[in-house]
């Protein structure tokens, strides 16, 4: 820590106290590469394993595959490919209806004064609180109730419900901070309740939904629990519970097309992230610490 | 004036309810078509057996006692054990019974109940098959301890002599006999199926991909099935070759083929007791859809008797429930429909009510003039209906049901019994349980290293770059990894701990450290520390950016002036950054608190627990009663007390680790 120093009085700044500061600016340079080069040895490993076979990773661990079996990346696409798809479609179900529901909600809450409002409200923040190990087996009992068991309702239904909450709380906030002239204007045009929504709220609160929608989207896809609790059909299931489906099969595991899984399921992920990072960061500051 | 209101208003709801009450409960009381008899065992019913005709049947009860049942249901005797009954096996023409239980005790037993032999295995008895007559019994010992694995199958004669036992590559967990002797099936729990002949010699060896938990063969040998957990009945000719697979909604606990090989019952986790014909499609399911537990059907293929984990035994007439099983879809469409139309004719009652009653209609003004304000603002309501709909449905309910159920012996199939706070009591001495806490306090500990001190530390590193595009790219950088998905992350990390093939192992190898390998997550002393270690350094997006946003956020002159002071960098760390990252640091420990308690996503891909119970944590402790032992009450009452404590640490937290020292201006 103590190559961390940095010069105490600018003014004064003397030549070795510049050398100094250089010598430590090295040391930071040095400390996050060291970092960085441990946080993707992981990410190495999976996407170098993923061209070779087992033999190959017994013989040459650490080069570069030779061969480069492309093999297992159609294996691989023959084992989660279906997985993926089905996440994706469902994810992405899930993520619009989040979308509309929390700049709805989050609409109502910012903009309307009506008796209850600020109950209504707590009733749904206070779901932040309520984790979700209370829920689960019982929510799971319900699906089976509501007859929509196995079927990609459950995982819709159930993560749009929970994606709302932390999604009306954020919308609401940032369309509380839009100037209350526009609505005024839109009422004064004669625009009815919904309209102001749809014309005045969602575009101008784009940025937080965009935000919301890359939260969710990321959150929905990682599931893992719950679709394993509701999804009983291998047809239905999706891509976090299907990796998992391939360790334990007849025999010795093949690692290389394993990797090559892993690297598909995360195909999605860097689209979204492609466009969305910048998003997802600033959800992740701006947002996370008022909650 | 006010209170004879509401006593009014009580009544009627009260009538409105007990008519609702009524008309769903007549729409739940459709039996079964087609059954013969019904039994109920004291527990989970884990064996059953049945003679050819179905004039014999036996069923192994985990309450320790075998009951052996006419073709009416009667019990015409039963015998205790001092442990669950694991297996029992009727010989084809009823004259024989053998029982085999996880005392290990083997006992064959003929049709009036006499002792005929009785002996001890070297572990709990698995599985127990008897051919025609009893002239060849074969058992299974299914003891499934790491250390202690018996991967034999026995075969005895008669007289309980061995005639030889059989090599496989895992433990036995299902067994069937040709009634001639002539083959002998084993599932194991390793997914194999083995075909052994008369005297032991191999013949082929098919494999699925989960524990083998049923298997079956026809009389003449020509067809062979398995159920695995895998899901899958698997079906193969006599030579071992694949003739079909069907696919079940649920994991597979049971499977029997009648004689003739055209009829494969199968009960499963989920889905209650399915039949399949010859071809492997669905022929019937039974209705009550509750977790069936074990399954039999009869040689000439006309009974099938169900066995539940709730205890129940329910034997059922083929010929009458097939002639009926294309009516069910649309019996349940027309009960779905009796029952929406039952409300709406209810609520059409109750209004109706109300308005001819003058008490009713006053109480219907008052409601109306209380609500006049809220009418004005009816467009607000109406716009929230759709987000306050699925909470009500998918949160509200399921946590008043968990709260309500955590107090009761909870099965939604067959009923709810309240038990006051026993599942509480229980939890006390449950040793999973206890073991799981132990557990979760390391991770706990853990994880505030993981998510505070190692994320601050690159935090600070990257704020104290010059370079503002550096900084800019390094955090960026950190965030990359997010792209992969939390499972697969998992799924790398176990192929670098594989202790052939891992990275782990490998490098130490290489440096030559080989005394330190280890079969990182196969060995109770490294399980739950190599579970720790992954995500090695420990620099995740969400708490670095929350952490480096809060050191942005520090005012620059408030730096400029400690500096000027003479202030160096620690010091600066310690006395200004840490107090004015209070408010992140208490919002990354309530996520580490929250996250750590109820995650077991890992553990459950890992280890399931294991190796012994070395990983339990509490979570998954809630889910396998949940899940593998249909413990539902039990379930929710630890889901309860989980959520106290972590309500508990939110609170106290909120309390005292006010960012009381937090910068105002």
């Amino acid at each position: 820590m103590s190559n961390m120093t940095i010069p105490s009085q600018p003014k004064l700044r003397s030549s070795s106290q510049k050398n100094q500061e250089r010598l430590s600016q090295w040391g930071l340079y040095l400390l996050v590469a060291l970092f960085l080069f441990l946080t993707f040895v992981p990410v190495y490993v999976m996407l170098s394993m993923s061209f070779k076979d087992n033999s190959q990773i017994y013989t040459n661990f650490w080069g570069l595959p030779d061969p480069w079996r492309w093999g297992n990346y159609a294996q691989g696409f023959k084992n989660i490919g279906h997985y993926t798809i089905n996440t994706v479609i469902n994810s992405v179900a899930s993520t619009v209806l989040v979308v509309v529901l929390s700049s709805l909600s989050g609409y109502v809450f910012a903009r309307h004064r009506f008796p209850g409002k600020e109950l209504f409200y707590f009733l749904i923040v206070g779901l932040l609180a309520i984790p979700g190990i209370l829920t689960i087996i019982p929510a799971f009992v319900t699906v089976r109730q509501l007859g929509i068991w196995n079927t990609a309702w459950a995982l819709i239904l159930t993560w749009t419900s929970g994606g709302q909450v932390i999604g009306i709380f954020l919308a609401r906030s940032f369309i509380a901070g839009l100037p209350e002239e526009l609505f005024e204007a839109g009422r004064i045009d004669g625009a009815t309740e919904f309209q102001l929504w749809y014309k005045v709220a969602v575009p101008l609160s784009w940025p937080i939904l965009m935000t919301i929608a890359i939260l969710h989207m990321v959150g929905a896809y990682n599931d893992f629990l719950w679709p394993l609790l509701v999804i009983g059909d291998d047809s239905k299931q999706v891509v976090s519970v299907g990796l998992t489906q391939f360790t334990s099969s007849f025999g010795v595991t093949e690692y290389g097309p394993q990797m090559a899984s892993n690297v598909i399921a995360s195909i999605p992920l860097l689209i979204l992230f492609l466009f969305g990072m910048k998003y997802f960061i600033s959800g992740i500051t701006s947002g996370a610490v008022k909650g | 004036m006010t209170s004879i209101t509401q006593i009014q208003t009580n009544r009627v709801k009260a009538r409105v309810l007990m008519l609702l009450a009524s008309l769903s409960l007549t729409s739940l009381g459709l039996a079964i078509q087609g059954e013969r008899f019904a039994f109920k065992t004291q527990d989970e019913v884990y064996a059953l057996g049945t003679s050819s005709d179905a004039a014999i049947t036996v069923v192994g009860s985990r309450d320790s006692s075998a009951y052996v049942l006419d073709g009416a249901g009667k019990t015409l005797w039963s015998v205790k054990t001092k442990n669950a009954v694991t297996s029992v096996a009727v010989s084809p023409e009823g004259d024989f019974v053998a029982v085999a239980s996880a005392d290990s005790t083997l006992t064959l037993y003929d049709r009036a109940g006499k002792v005929i032999w009785s002996k001890t295995a070297s572990g709990p008895l698995g599985s127990v098959a008897l051919s025609s007559g009893a002239e060849r019994v074969a058992y299974g010992v299914n003891n499934t301890s790491l250390l202690n694995k018996d991967l034999h199958v026995y075969l005895l004669d008669k007289q309980g002599q061995a005639l030889w036992k059989g090599q496989l590559t895992g433990s036995p967990v299902s067994l069937a006999l040709q009634a001639n002797s002539q083959n002998l099936v084993v599932g194991a729990d390793d997914a194999s199926l083995t075909m052994f002949d008369a005297d032991g010699k191999q013949r082929w060896q098919q494999g699925g991909s989960d524990i083998m938990m049923g298997v079956g063969i026809s009389s003449d040998g020509s067809q062979v099935v398995g159920g695995s957990q895998d899901r899958n009945v698997y079906a193969f000719d006599a030579s071992g070759k694949a003739l079909w697979t069907h696919q079940a909604q649920s994991k597979i606990r049971a499977l029997a083929m009648s004689g003739d090989g055209a009829r494969v019952a199968f009960a499963t986790s989920e889905n209650g007791v399915q039949l399949l014909d010859a071809k492997g499609q669905i022929a019937w399911q039974e209705p009550s859809q509750n977790n069936a537990s074990s399954v039999t059907i009869s040689g000439d293929g006309q009974t099938l008797i169900a066995g539940f984990t709730s205890g129940a035994v329910s034997a059922i007439d083929l010929k009458l429930a097939l002639s009926g099983a294309s009516d069910n879809a649309f019996a349940r469409l027309w009960q779905l429909g009796l029952v929406g139309l039952g409300i709406l004719v209810a609520l059409g009652l109750g209004v109706w009510y109300l308005r001819r009653n003058p008490k009713g209609q006053e109480l219907l003004n008052d409601w109306n003039s209380s609500r006049a304000r809220a009418w004005r603002s009816r467009y607000s309501y109406v716009l929230l209906i759709p987000t306050f709909g699925l909470l009500l449905i998918f949160h509200y309910y399921p946590a008043a049901s968990g709260l309500y159920h955590s107090l009761t012996k909870w099965d939604p199939a067959i009923g709810t019994e309240f038990i006051g706070l026993a599942n509480f009591q229980a939890m006390l001495k449950d040793r999973y349980l206890a073991i799981g806490i132990g557990n979760v306090v390391v991770i706990l500990i853990v994880g505030i290293f993981k998510t505070i001190v190692f994320p601050l530390f690159m935090a600070e590193v990257i704020f104290h770059i010059r370079s503002i595009m550096t900084q800019y790219w390094a955090r960026t950088a950190f965030v990359i990894p997010t792209i992969v998905p939390g499972v697969a992350t998992i799924l790398v990390w176990r192929f670098i701990y594989d202790p052939n093939l891992g990275i782990l192992n490998i490098f130490l190898k290489s440096v030559g450290l080989e005394s330190l390998t280890h079969s990182w997550l196969g060995e109770p002393n490294t399980a739950l520390g190599s579970i720790l270690a992954i995500g090695f350094p420990f620099i995740s997006a969400l708490p670095l950016l929350v952490l480096y946003a809060g050191l942005i956020g520090i005012p620059g002159e408030l730096l400029e002036s400690a500096t000027m002071d003479g202030a160096n960098a620690l010091r600066r760390i310690f006395s200004i950054h840490l107090p004015l990252l209070a408010g992140q640091i208490r919002l990354l420990l309530i996520l580490v608190f929250v996250g750590n308690i109820q995650d077991f996503t890992g553990i459950l891909i890992l280890t399931g627990g294991g190796p012994l119970d070395s990983t339990y944590v509490p979570g998954l402790e809630m889910y396998y009663h949940a899940t593998r032992f249909h413990n539902l009450g039990y379930a929710a009452a630890i889901g309860v007390a989980l959520f106290v404590v972590i309500m508990a640490f939110t609170v106290i937290m909120n309390r005292f680790l006010r960012p009381s020292a937090e910068y105002q201006a």
